[in-house]
């Protein structure tokens, strides 16, 4: 075939640019190594040590700082009468 | 090749060593009505032992040489003789087929308005049936 002989073949030279033109071929390569980060084995799972959980706060003792405030606002406690009790209420 | 719209190769093969010529209405279709535009044509044939022979178009028999003539205004020597060679490779003795390159004139004004609007074609992906066959598989 005198006309077609001596020039590159579309077949090879398409498989041969479309890696470097980053067309299907490196789009596929890039697809199939995030796909084996993903499948990666999984990290070591860090230990974390929990701290012993703080006391929560009774209900009755949000009610009793809400009493002890409203005496307070009101002038029937001082506000180290207030303070005092306040903190022996919350523990601290 | 000035601005030509995107470019497909397609390799059909037939059974036996003749082209019966059916799919030329179906060309001469999309041809007439500016959908594609052949590029270049060239055929091959593998004998029973598996021999492969590149054949153009003009050595076809005359009714399928004038059959398949209809398809193209002006061939181009673009499918080189490596690629019959290459492709043959794929082709079942005692079979032939045809190795048709053309243009999807359909795809140009799309182009266009793709680049007029600024944006840039980063991947054409044909999907073949059998990765949608695989898919399909997979649920």
């Amino acid at each position: 075939m005198p006309l077609r002989r001596g020039r590159p073949g579309l077949v090879r030279t398409v498989g041969r640019t479309a890696v470097i033109a980053g067309t299907a071929t490196a789009v596929s390569g890039r697809v199939a190594n995030r796909q084996a980060e993903k499948n990666a084995p999984a990290e070591p799972q860090v230990q974390y040590v929990e701290a012993p959980p703080a006391a929560p706060a009774a209900e009755d003792d949000v009610a009793q700082l809400e009493q002890l405030a409203d005496l307070h606002s009101k002038g029937i406690l001082t506000d180290e009468e207030f303070a005092a009790k306040k903190a022996q209420i919350l523990g601290i | 090749m000035a601005e030509l719209g995107p470019v497909e190769l397609l390799f059909v093969e037939f059974p036996g060593n003749q082209f019966t010529g059916e799919i030329i209405p179906a060309l001469r279709d999309l041809i007439d009505q500016k959908t594609i535009r052949v590029l270049d044509l060239v055929f091959v044939a593998k004998d029973a032992d598996g021999n492969a022979v590149g054949i153009e178009l003009e050595e076809l028999p005359s009714d399928s040489k004038g059959a398949f003539s209809e398809l193209v205004e002006e061939l181009e020597a673009l499918i080189s003789e490596e690629d019959v060679e290459d492709l043959a490779e794929a082709l079942e003795p005692n079979s032939s087929a045809a190795i048709l390159l053309f243009e999807h004139t359909w795809a140009v004004p799309f182009r266009d308005a793709i680049a007029d609007s600024g944006g840039r074609l980063v991947v054409r992906l044909p999907i073949t049936e059998e990765a949608l066959a695989e898919i399909a598989a997979a649920g």
